[in-house]
Parts: C-alpha cells; sequence; structure tokens
C-alpha cells in the first residue's frame, strides 16, 4: 500500500467506536485528523508517484509496482551510489513525506529540512 | 483486562495470592485500576491493605501483565521480573520487584507484582520540563542509569531467562527485522533500503552487555526532582550497548521537542558525554549512527506488529491502530541518517 493502514476511512470508523467507549478523546481527535487530511488529498499524490514507478516497471496497479520496487531495492539494484541512486532516495523521499504529512504534519514541522 | 470481565471473583484471588506470598491474615484491595500506556503490556495500580505476614500494612504497588494480545517477540512475565530482579538488586534505579505469578487461574494470565515509585512517565511532561528537574541533571543521571546496565555482562546465572548472549548482536537484529518484514505481507522500500545499507555498513561485533531494548524517554518515571525509576523491561537482551544509545536518541522518542536530540531532553552531545564518562567507554559516532538506523527500522517493525494486533488480532484499540501510522517517522528517519553525505 502507498499509503500506510489503517487507511482514514478504517480510523473514522475505528475513532467512533473509540469514542463511543469513552477512550482517550486524544486519540480520537489524532484519528480523525488523519482521515481528514487523507480525504483532502484525495488520491493525486498517489497516483502521482504511481505514475513515477509505472515508468520504470510498466502499468500495473500501485500495489504491484511498489512490490517490484521493493524486490529491486533488496536485490542490491541501488547498492551503489549514481543517478539510480538518486532517483531512488527521491522516490522514496517523496513516498515518505506524503505518508508524514497526512499521519503526522506535526514530526514533519518539529523535524524541519530534510537531506533530499 | 482481567478485572473488568470478572469483577469481584479476580480480585478475590488476588487477595488469596497476596495473603499466600506474604503471609498476611488478609488482603484487603483498597483501589485497583489500568494505568494509562503499556501498549504491550497492562499495568494496573494496586493499593492493598495487609493484615500481618511480610507485607504489613497499606502497600503501594504496580500488577504487570500481557496485553490481550501480544507483539510476537520480547521476554514473558517471568523473565521480565527476573531481569528487574537483577537490575533492582545491582542498583539500578528500577522499581522493587516482589512477587511472580505463573498461575493463570489468579487472574486469567500470569502477572508480576512490583512496588509503584513516585513519579510519571508522561512524555509531554518531561520533554517540557514540568517533571524531571534540571534538564542537565536528569540526562546525566539518565546516562549513569544507562551505564549501570551495561556493566551486567554475560555470563550471568541470574540472567539465564535471557538465553545465550549472540556472537554478533548486529547481524543477529537486522536477520530479525528481515524476518518479521518478510511475514508482513505488505511491501515497504523504504525499510528494504534500510536492511540493505545496515548490511553494508554492519560495525564489528563487541562484547554482549545487558541492553534495556526500550531505553526512551515514555519508559522511564520522574518526579519534579528527577529520575525515580527505569520501567518497561520486557525488551531486554544481551547486545551491544549503542543499541540503547542509538534507541534513546532515536528522532521519533523526542515527542515534539526534535531538536533536543537525547530523548527530546537534551543535546545528544550532552548525553554521550555523560554515558562516556559514567561507563568509561568511548562511543564512536558511526556505530551510534548505525544503531540509530537500526533503531529506526526495528521501531517501524514493532509498529507494524502494533498494527497488526489490531487490524488481524481482534484488539479494539485505537492506539494500536494510530500506530500503523507511526512507520512513516521511522522511514523519514531512516533516509535522513543514511543521506550521502
Amino acid at each position: 500500500m502507498m499509503r500506510d493502514r489503517p487507511d482514514g476511512a478504517m480510523l473514522r470508523t475505528l475513532a467512533a467506536a473509540a469514542s463511543e467507549r469513552g477512550e482517550d478523546p486524544a486519540l480520537v481527535a489524532r484519528a480523525r485528523a488523519i482521515a481528514e487530511r487523507e480525504a483532502a488529498s484525495g488520491m493525486a499524490p498517489v497516483e502521482a508517484i504511481g505514475a513515477r514507478l509505472a515508468r520504470r516497471y510498466g502499468d500495473a496497479p500501485p500495489e504491484t509496482l511498489l512490490a517490484r520496487l521493493a524486490a529491486e531495492i533488496r536485490a542490491g539494484a541501488f547498492d551503489v551510489e549514481g543517478p539510480a541512486q538518486a532517483e531512488l532516495r527521491r522516490l522514496l523521499w517523496d513516498i515518505t513525506l506524503l505518508k508524514l504529512a497526512e499521519s503526522n504534519p506535526e514530526y514533519l514541522a518539529a523535524a524541519g529540512a530534510v537531506p533530499i | 483486562m482481567p478485572f473488568d470481565a470478572e469483577g469481584g471473583a479476580a480480585e478475590a484471588r488476588l487477595s488469596g495470592f497476596l495473603c499466600a506470598a506474604t503471609g498476611a491474615a488478609a488482603a484487603e484491595i483498597q483501589a485497583l485500576h489500568r494505568l494509562p500506556g503499556g501498549a504491550v503490556q497492562e499495568n494496573w495500580r494496586l493499593d492493598a491493605d495487609l493484615a500481618g505476614g511480610s507485607l504489613a500494612g497499606r502497600q503501594s504497588l504496580v500488577l504487570r501483565t500481557a496485553a490481550a494480545t501480544t507483539l510476537g517477540f520480547g521476554l514473558d512475565c517471568a523473565a521480565e521480573f527476573q531481569v528487574l530482579r537483577t537490575v533492582h538488586s545491582s542498583g539500578i534505579v528500577a522499581p522493587e520487584p516482589l512477587f511472580v505469578c505463573g498461575d493463570a487461574g489468579i487472574i486469567g494470565k500470569p502477572f508480576f507484582l512490583m512496588r509503584r515509585l513516585a513519579g510519571d512517565a508522561a512524555p509531554a511532561r518531561i520533554v517540557s520540563g514540568e517533571l524531571g528537574g534540571a534538564r542537565d541533571t536528569l540526562i546525566a543521571d539518565l546516562a549513569r542509569a544507562l551505564a549501570a546496565i551495561h556493566a551486567l555482562a554475560p555470563p550471568r546465572s541470574d540472567l539465564a531467562c535471557l538465553g545465550p548472549a549472540p556472537q554478533d548482536a548486529a547481524a543477529a537484529r537486522l536477520a530479525h527485522c528481515a524476518a518479521w518484514l518478510a511475514r508482513d505481507g505488505e511491501s515497504h522500500p523504504v525499510a528494504e533500503w534500510a536492511l540493505r545499507w545496515l548490511a553494508r555498513y554492519a560495525p564489528e561485533p563487541v562484547a554482549p552487555v545487558l541492553c534495556h531494548g526500550d531505553f526512551r524517554t515514555g519508559n522511564f518515571l520522574a518526579d519534579a526532582a528527577g529520575l525515580t525509576g527505569i520501567l518497561d523491561w520486557e525488551f531486554a537482551s544481551w547486545s551491544d550497548p549503542d543499541e540503547d544509545l542509538g534507541w534513546f536518541c532515536l528522532g521519533c522518542w523526542r515527542f515534539g521537542a526534535y531538536a533536543r536530540e537525547a530523548g527530546g531532553i537534551a543535546p545528544r552531545a550532552a548525553f554521550i558525554a555523560a554515558y562516556e564518562a559514567a561507563s568509561g567507554r568511548k562511543v564512536e559516532p558511526q556505530r551510534l549512527r548505525w544503531w540509530e538506523v537500526m533503531a529506526a527500522l526495528r521501531w517501524l517493525v514493532i509498529a507494524l506488529r502494533q498494527r497488526d494486533r489490531c487490524l488481524r488480532g481482534g484488539a479494539p484499540s485505537l492506539d494500536l491502530a494510530l500506530t500503523g501510522r507511526r512507520p512513516a517517522e521511522c522511514e523519514f528517519e531512516i533516509l535522513k541518517l543514511t543521506a550521502v553525505e
């Protein structure tokens, strides 16, 4: 999955149940905020990353493309410094920043600039 | 939750256990409620009045037991109790362990009891400075405590519960993380990148020592004056001492105070200097960096396991579900720490 699980819809459901059980309101608020940010972003950022992966691996569902990337990394295809590794780093950063901006933007703000 | 389901019956059996363990004629439970935190283990505040026996009078205790669903790794209840007994008797600031019970007939699963210490582990209160006293004193006390933990080395008969020490702790940890990631069933390219980087730059093995395994802000108690106790020993193992240092400094454990790299409390240099002074061991920055990358990968793996406890294991916990969204923090740290210089 391009985004980590549980997705926003499931978080919203879990938050409603947690709220009924009287769980920590801060956790409920955090879950709802992630769901809202994810809904606001929509699928456009995921599709943009999918398009970059498709240029390398051809058209396939995002999960399949991500699995191919993971397999290539595992096989050592990017171990040597150079243009391919630099491109990989940019891609991994973009995926990570997308996820973090939705899951924990406060972390991103506190951590500051990223060394891409 | 063992007591919510059964109400008075489990409490009555717990009173009976206290009487048998202490020789008290009666044990009246005055308070029993779950303490906050503890995603892997449950901690219950237990106040009891004991009539006679070895602990006569009002006792302020903590009952520690496994959560309903488990992580799949870490020490069991009896082993954690034994580690706590060893570190407490070695003078390390930690709760005094009192009794362990392997009989699931008391509260439905094994548990142990320890004395409750003063203070609070809430990270927000500690990184804000509300608790812990002067930051330079707190960080020095934490560094001294960690050095004292690392002074315990194998072989030790009282820590046989930890099993044999690994020849190469870094390689063992790497293999463990790779195995858990392979089981996950989803693709994690940044974690794969970390595995390759860690394999390329693996440090030379050093003599193993006792490592806490989860030494970080949130896992120690502090009051207004300073450190009162190191908690949560279920990940203790024989390992490389730099593992605990890397874990403590990981960005994920700074709780909003990102610039204070040592647990959100103090600059990294202050923590390392205090640790070096207390341990007599020089910390190599490159080794520490390797273990920090490993810390990020290990926390990522744990976060995925916590997510599964909610999504697949039937633990309806929003806290666990939200932990499933935390791998991005680990991935951020991995990419930052492995950036080309």
